[in-house]
């Protein structure tokens, strides 16, 4: 199987890198790092912007070597470049390519230090999502609540039962994305049952 | 230290350009996909509309009915320059625009020459056709809620206004999109494409209603002189036929399918061009041409005596001219590109945000030049500017040609142009036929412009080449 793995070209922070790297090495699943650069537009085989597409291609080829060299050598991972309308759709174009069950994003920048913040492009693959986790008087507490221990993610099931891209989340639900204090794996509910599963039998811990 | 003489023609590898676009490495490469009649529908989409919607109330009243003929002299030239571009850009596959090919084969100096020129085939054709769209919103706004924008506010100076305000909110909402990273799927497109031809036909069929064979008895009021000055301003709406030329890398059996599919469209277009500006000539004197804002709604108007034709053609141009405005927009920033990681402009014109990849400093700055050419200036002036630009920026590429044919016999070429020399020479000598019969005051204007952009050649360009940088050249061409 197969995770799709967003690199932002900007190259900023690695933990989406390693998130995807823990799953993998969990999972045993493959790594597509992928990069998405805008597509040739207008949508057309004219090419005013060839040289400005060379760079694109370049700058994507770059940050996706950074990312392949971050993750560890004995994890197989590709690299892809890929023109898309938007970085979402691109994203979510590669994962039902390549049948991915797993899409990992980075966290935006401009969150609270060491909370999840969802960036344009993670909010908009995880809109309307039902949550699985947590008690207390606010989602925050609830999350402050467990012990998390090096190397633990949040699991959250989409209630969707369409393919990946169907995957959305609701406000309740992003409230508690963004109190995670670790990573947050947002999934489609059998992929999300089945990571949980996993996690029980302590399969997660790295 | 390098001469002037040696800067000016240094010519840009074409190894290097294949270097730095990977095409080498086998990712640039792109399948042979595109067949013939895909070609040629591109070529159809993407010419359709520039200009026609604005380009009769200048030509008109220069050229009488006889620019129907003026149709037919500006599409057999923009065929032949395109049939020219096609094999320049075949031979040095790699790069996007005319500006990249003259620097490939005519030199450095050339090439920034041409880069001026390209400056008004987009930069300035994007501002002439926004005070096109914003003579159609003022009509729409009239026909749909009874108002308008006050001429102070929606025409230039030269006009009677102060300021052309909805031209330049056309600008600056496409400049946003585009640094946004805004794009255009390709259903859009097609869509976009529709609406033209649709309103165009509409415009035919509605309009015949108003046939009158004694606008036509006039029929070449000023000679020949009048049927070239027009085809000088009618060029302006045949551009983005090149378009076909450039994709030569993708079309399957090019040597056949280029010039077919130029053919077909430039046939096509013309013909609708011509049925067009017929209905538009026999519908009303050659005088009444003159100032007529939003020509094509305002002739149906007279005709049917009614507005709803003419409130369906505006609403079709409005949409359709916003996106004919983000096109050339975006082609424009995107040749600054080239030119800033080639030094010739600053550094600043190739930077791009990191998180959109959109080169945002270009497009601020290309939104500024071209919102305030679109404020002040009259759309007749700016349609000969961008007319006379892309007529010489065509030149220098048939030029170029014959000058590649010579120094660089052996280079691969995917496409090479049929009944060499007579097909370059009749697109040079076509292209300085137009030129020569625009107003004096766009040839000066013209010279005064290639005369900037050659002293910021030699006060920037020449320091700050990067084919100047010591070593590099040595590493390129290893």
């Amino acid at each position: 199987m197969t995770m799709v793995v967003g690199v932002s070209p900007d190259r900023r922070g690695t933990a989406e890198l390693d998130l995807a790297a823990m799953l993998a090495r969990s999972a045993a699943d493959d790594l597509i790092l992928c990069t998405i650069v805008p597509s040739p537009w207008p949508p057309s085989p004219a090419k005013v912007d060839a040289e400005y597409r060379a760079e694109l291609e370049r700058i994507a080829t770059e940050a996706l070597e950074v990312a392949r060299a971050h993750i560890p050598a004995d994890i197989p991972a590709t690299t892809l470049v890929r023109p898309a309308r938007s970085v979402p759709a691109g994203l979510l174009e590669m994962a039902e390519e390549h049948d991915a069950r797993v899409l990992v994003v980075g966290s935006s920048s401009i969150g609270a230090f060491g909370r999840v913040a969802l960036g344009s492009v993670s909010s908009w693959l995880t809109e309307g999502l039902e949550a699985v986790v947590g008690y207390g008087e606010s989602w925050e507490e609830a999350l402050e609540d467990i012990k998390w221990q090096d190397g633990d993610v949040l699991a959250v099931g989409s209630s969707a039962s369409g393919p990946i891209a169907r995957v959305f989340l609701g406000s309740r639900a992003s409230k508690i994305v963004r109190s995670s204090p670790v990573p947050v794996v947002v999934a489609p509910r059998g992929a999300a049952a089945e990571l949980a599963g996993r996690a029980a039998r302590g399969e997660t811990r790295a | 230290m390098a001469s002037l003489r040696q800067e000016f023609l240094r010519r840009k590898p074409v190894t290097a350009m294949a270097q730095e676009t990977g095409a080498d490495t086998g990712k640039g490469e792109l399948s042979r996909s595109i067949g013939l009649f895909q070609l040629a529908a591109f070529g159809i989409g993407a010419t359709i509309g520039t200009g026609i919607f604005i380009v009769l109330t200048e030509a008109v009243p220069i050229g009488g009915p006889a620019v129907i003929l003026s149709f037919v002299l500006a599409g057999a030239v923009a065929g032949l320059t395109a049939i020219c571009y096609a094999e320049m850009a075949s031979a040095v596959p790699v790069s996007g625009s005319s500006y990249s090919y003259a620097y490939a084969t005519l030199g450095e100096g050339v090439a920034m020459v041409v880069a001026a020129c390209l400056l008004l085939e987009y930069g300035v054709s994007s501002a002439a056709v926004a005070v096109g769209w914003s003579q159609y919103l003022n009509e729409l706004l009239d026909n749909l809620f009874g108002v308008t924008i006050p001429d102070s506010l929606s025409s230039a100076p030269e006009q009677g206004g102060v300021f052309n305000l909805p031209a330049v909110i056309l600008v600056v909402l496409c400049s946003l999109l585009l640094i946004r990273g805004a794009s255009e799927s390709a259903k859009v497109n097609t869509v976009m494409v529709l609406i033209k031809v649709g309103v165009l036909v509409l415009f035919i069929v509605v309009g015949l209603q108003g046939w009158n064979s004694d606008n036509l008895s006039d029929f070449a009021p000023f000679g020949l002189t009048g049927v070239t000055s027009a085809a000088g301003i009618i060029f302006f709406s045949y551009i983005g036929l090149d378009a076909v030329s450039t994709a030569g890398e993708e079309v399957r059996n090019p040597r056949r399918t280029l010039p077919l599919a130029i053919l077909i469209a430039l046939t096509v277009v013309t013909t609708l061009y011509i049925a067009v500006a017929l209905v538009a000539v026999a519908a009303q004197p050659a005088e009444d041409f003159e100032g007529q804002e939003a020509g094509l709604a305002a002739i149906l108007e007279d005709v049917t005596g009614s507005t709803w034709p003419a409130t369906v053609l505006a609403a079709g141009a409005v949409i359709s001219i916003f996106s004919v405005t983000l096109v050339t927009l975006y082609g424009q920033t995107r040749i600054l590109f080239a030119m800033g990681r080639d030094g010739m402009v600053p550094p600043l014109f190739h930077r791009l945000n990191p998180r959109t990849l959109t080169p945002v400093p270009t497009t601020i700055i290309v939104a500024f030049v071209v919102a305030t050419l679109a404020g002040v200036l009259p759309i007749d002036f700016l349609a000969e500017m961008t007319s006379i630009g892309t007529l010489v920026a065509f030149l220098v590429v048939s030029v170029g040609v014959i000058v590649l044919r010579r120094t660089a016999p052996d280079l691969p070429r995917g496409f090479r142009v049929p009944l060499y020399p007579l097909t370059p020479i009749l697109s040079i000598a076509g292209c300085i036929w137009i030129i020569q019969d625009l107003r004096p005051r766009t040839i000066y204007v013209f010279f005064a412009w290639a005369a900037v952009a050659l002293a910021w050649y030699l006060l920037y360009g020449r320091r700050h080449s990067e084919l100047g940088r010591p070593g590099d050249a040595e590493d390129v061409t290893s």
